[in-house]
């Protein structure tokens, strides 16, 4: 694909493995590129691996962590930097909104200074000055009397807003690549429409974020990368993937959204410890796979599409 | 075993504490005279007597073997109390709420703002002096960080989804404390045991030094007591009035390094 | 139509709010639902709306302050005893907290068996799971070592072995991949094709409570508004 605009992330072929007493293969030979204004949503169940591939990227997973492969930001090796150096990317260029939104703020500040604090930190920014503009970034959210829940403290919001005040305190500082995983978990339908409002206000914003909700997905990436037991799947265009997925289980995942009638093919995903499903890890679920199967597919291209499964070959 | 070795603090606090008791349980072996026998008075140390002799020429060094059996057996003696106490209150005020849990609270903050120490002299003053009344003495007010703390644990554990299914299941109320609340608080059980085991070794010593101890049976605060009263401190004799207050410092401290540092074991 | 087994009539529970002043928060108003059986209601509401609240009073986990409920057209009486304490059970939204941490699987499937007084066997725990595509290594692991998927096929699994008349689901799957939430839903189909239990479905997903329920029941603020009709097919 030629593609004139700038590669702000690429990783190349990352493995993340947990070894010890229960050998975990959580991340299996995983390739992206993300351009810059893309809007990228790596879909998949839980345990599936995504979590664990965003916390890799970021270099945030602890040291039992075996990961192998190369992530560059701006053709930067990030695996190869200091901690100095990746401090001053993660929170200043590249920015990261965890998971849950009970533990990503400091109870004891106002929501106004937390969201302000990586303007202060990383733009210089005098706190009057960056405090106000913390409530125009909140009013960007649409969070509802802005100037007066500014000054309150984060346990006065509902999971909602605490998750949107997150997204604002990512993008904050004026980060070109922000992470945000799970950004919908445990929200209801109002609130997980405003969490994608929110996204969608964020023109130009390039986006990586990790989710297992289909709809929220659609609602908010530009291109989706199915992950199925540590591995990817299929990679295409948001729309091109929703209207025409290639991989039985990018099929079948769409086939069981409530909106399109709640069809399943029993079976369930392997578990992680499990290295006896050598080969397509579908395989054992799919309903159209043959002896090749055995053996791990490569990833396809195919009408736009990057595709893991012999089918394509 | 591995989480131990990476946690240095308590593992040093279970060697202490395993030594005291090691001691404590071989006091008869180890101790090269018997604490009561009479001597000569006031002799310094020497080979003989690693730690010299009292007022009555009994050898310090046994007097401190021995002592350990006491300090030992009051500290935890009472830490089981105080955690009794405090975990059945925790567990009623915990799980059924309401009324119950307001009636605990009041009587936890009463018993939180009684002074305890002269409560504690109070009750020493009017029971039969003994063992037992001086373990009530030091339970009466200990009890309520306790259930303090074990009462908002069992509120939070209650609200689980897995104490809920338990209930619409139709467990009955002591399988769902016992078995299901219970375990859940092992961990804070033994930091909070660990803790109270070192402040009721604390308020012995104390106590025993204000002479309001145990009669008879030596602590290490009843070895200070003798100490101080005859006058050891102006006549210079070190290794009488030192060793136990080494002793209780040591062994509080073992105590503590597995309470505070117990609870950090998880992460 | 047949008698419901059921009803919840004029329902109202209130909390004391710690944060504004002393004023209670009234979280359901008078509520009042039936449930028929072979039927699945659906509750839908966004969170705060009152559907948990609503629904844990029905399975007897919170005493309503106003209002009775009915059971096969007795009232119950708090806390729920007998042959109603065993017939209405709940799934919660939460896998992972569903399951007492400390025991196996083995210890907490076991629980309900001894509680009805059935035999209790290998082959029987086994064959209690592996409708669920769970298998016998399963039952030795804790809940820790299970994914939310697996804890919530085994929760289900557990009430199960009640036999209960009447369910309650408070967002059974709004925590699980679009798969296994299909599995569910299926096999509570199935099951309620086989049994006529009764189902009561808490979510806040309307295109969900479209597909998987026969009646649906919107609550907002605490008040249940008029049944949607057009919802349903």
């Amino acid at each position: 694909m030629d593609d004139m605009r700038e590669t702000l992330l690429r990783v190349e072929d990352l493995s993340v493995s947990f070894e010890g007493k229960n050998f975990v293969q959580a991340v299996e030979h995983v390739s992206l590129e993300v351009h810059s204004g893309d809007r990228l949503c790596i879909i998949g169940e839980t345990g599936s691996g995504k979590s664990i591939l965003l916390l890799a990227i970021l270099r945030l997973l602890s040291p039992t962590a075996k990961v192998t492969g190369g992530v560059s930001y701006r053709g930067r090796d990030l695996f190869a930097m200091t901690e100095k150096q990746l401090d001053a990317i993660r929170g200043g260029r590249i920015s990261y909104v965890p998971q849950g939104s009970g533990n990503g703020m400091n109870p004891l500040l106002k929501v106004g200074f937390q969201v302000a604090e990586p303007m202060i930190a990383h733009r210089g920014m005098k706190r009057k000055a960056a405090e106000e503009r913390a409530v125009e970034l909140l009013k960007r959210f649409h969070l509802g009397r802005e100037e007066t829940i500014a000054r309150q403290y984060p346990f006065t919001y509902s999971g909602g807003m605490r998750q949107r005040a997150l997204i604002a305190m990512g993008i904050s500082a004026g980060a070109e690549l922000l992470f945000a995983d799970e950004p919908t978990k445990g929200l209801d339908e109002t609130r997980v429409r405003l969490t994608a409002e929110a996204f969608n206000a964020l023109e130009g914003q390039t986006l990586v974020c990790v989710t297992h909700d289909l709809s929220f997905a659609r609602s908010v990436s530009s291109r989706v990368c199915v992950m199925y037991a540590a591995n990817q799947v299929e990679e295409a265009e948001t729309e091109e993937l929703f209207r025409n997925p290639l991989h039985p289980y990018t099929r079948d995942m769409l086939a069981a959204m409530p909106e399109n009638g709640l069809r399943f093919r029993p079976g369930y995903a392997p578990a992680h410890n499990d290295t006896g499903t050598a080969g397509c890890k579908y395989r054992l679920r799919c309903g159209r796979c043959s002896e090749k199967c055995r053996e791990t597919p490569p990833l396809f291209r195919i009408g736009g599409h990057q595709v893991r499964c012999w089918q394509y070959e | 075993m591995t989480k131990l070795r990476q946690n240095k603090a308590m593992l040093a606090g279970i060697i202490i504490i395993l030594f005291f008791v090691l001691v404590a349980l071989l006091a008869d072996l180890i101790s090269p005279y018997d604490p009561s026998t009479l001597g000569v008075a006031y002799q310094k140390p020497s080979r003989e007597h690693l730690l010299g002799t009292n007022d009555l020429g009994q050898d310090i060094f046994s007097e401190m073997i021995y002592g350990v059996r006491v300090s030992l057996f009051l500290g935890i003696f009472s830490a089981l109390i105080v955690t009794f106490v405090g975990s059945v209150l925790a567990l009623i005020a915990g799980y059924y709420g309401g009324a119950a849990d307001r009636i605990v609270c009041a009587v936890t903050d009463i018993a939180m703002a009684v002074p305890s120490l002269p409560l504690t002299l109070l009750l020493i003053a009017y029971l039969k002096s003994g063992v037992f009344s001086l373990v009530l003495a030091i339970s009466i007010t200990a009890w309520t960080g306790t259930a303090r703390i074990l009462r908002s644990r069992v509120r939070q554990i209650c609200r689980l989804p897995y104490i809920q299914i338990e209930k619409t299941l139709g467990v009955k109320t002591p399988v769902i404390l016992f078995r299901h609340v219970l375990p859940n608080l092992k961990d804070i059980l033994l930091t909070r045991m660990a803790l109270s085991v070192s402040g009721a070794m604390m308020t012995e010593s104390g106590l025993s030094f204000l002479g309001l101890g145990t009669y008879g049976q030596k602590s290490w605060g009843n070895i200070l007591h003798f100490a101080f009263f005859r006058n050891s401190i102006l006549r210079g004799q070190v290794w009488w009035y030192l060793p136990p207050i080494i002793c209780i410092c040591i062994a509080v401290m073992g105590f503590m390094l597995v309470g505070y540092y117990g609870q950090q074991k998880k992460d | 139509m047949n008698e419901a087994i059921l009803e919840a009539c004029g329902l109202t529970k209130r909390f004391r709010s710690k944060e504004e002043g002393k004023r209670s928060f009234t979280a359901v108003k008078k509520a009042s639902l039936s449930l028929f059986p072979g039927e699945t209601l659906g509750l839908l509401g966004e969170s705060g709306s009152g559907k948990s609240t609503l629904g844990q009073m029905l399975v007897g986990l919170i005493r309503p302050d106003e209002g009775t409920i009915l059971f096969r057209g007795q009232p119950l009486a708090y806390p729920f005893k007998g042959a109603p304490r065993e017939k209405i059970q709940i799934l919660f939204q939460h896998p992972e907290v569903s399951f007492n941490p400390q025991l196996t699987l083995r210890q907490s499937l076991s629980e309900p068996f001894r509680i009805r007084g059935l035999p209790l066997s290998d082959g029987v725990l086994a064959e209690c799971i592996s409708r669920f595509g769970l298998y016998p290594e399963h039952l030795e692991r804790r809940p820790g070592a299970l994914s939310g998927g697996e804890l919530q096929r085994a929760a289900l699994a557990r009430i199960l072995v009640m036999e209960p008349e009447v369910i309650l689901l408070d967002e059974p799957t709004s925590m699980l991949d679009v798969i296994t939430q299909a599995q569910i839903v299926d096999f509570l189909r199935r099951y309620q094709e086989e049994r006529g239990t009764s189902y009561l479905f808490i979510t806040h997903s309307t295109s969900l409570a479209r597909q998987v329920c026969h009646r649906i029941v919107r609550i907002r603020a605490g008040e249940l508004q008029e049944e949607e009709k057009e919802l349903v097919p």
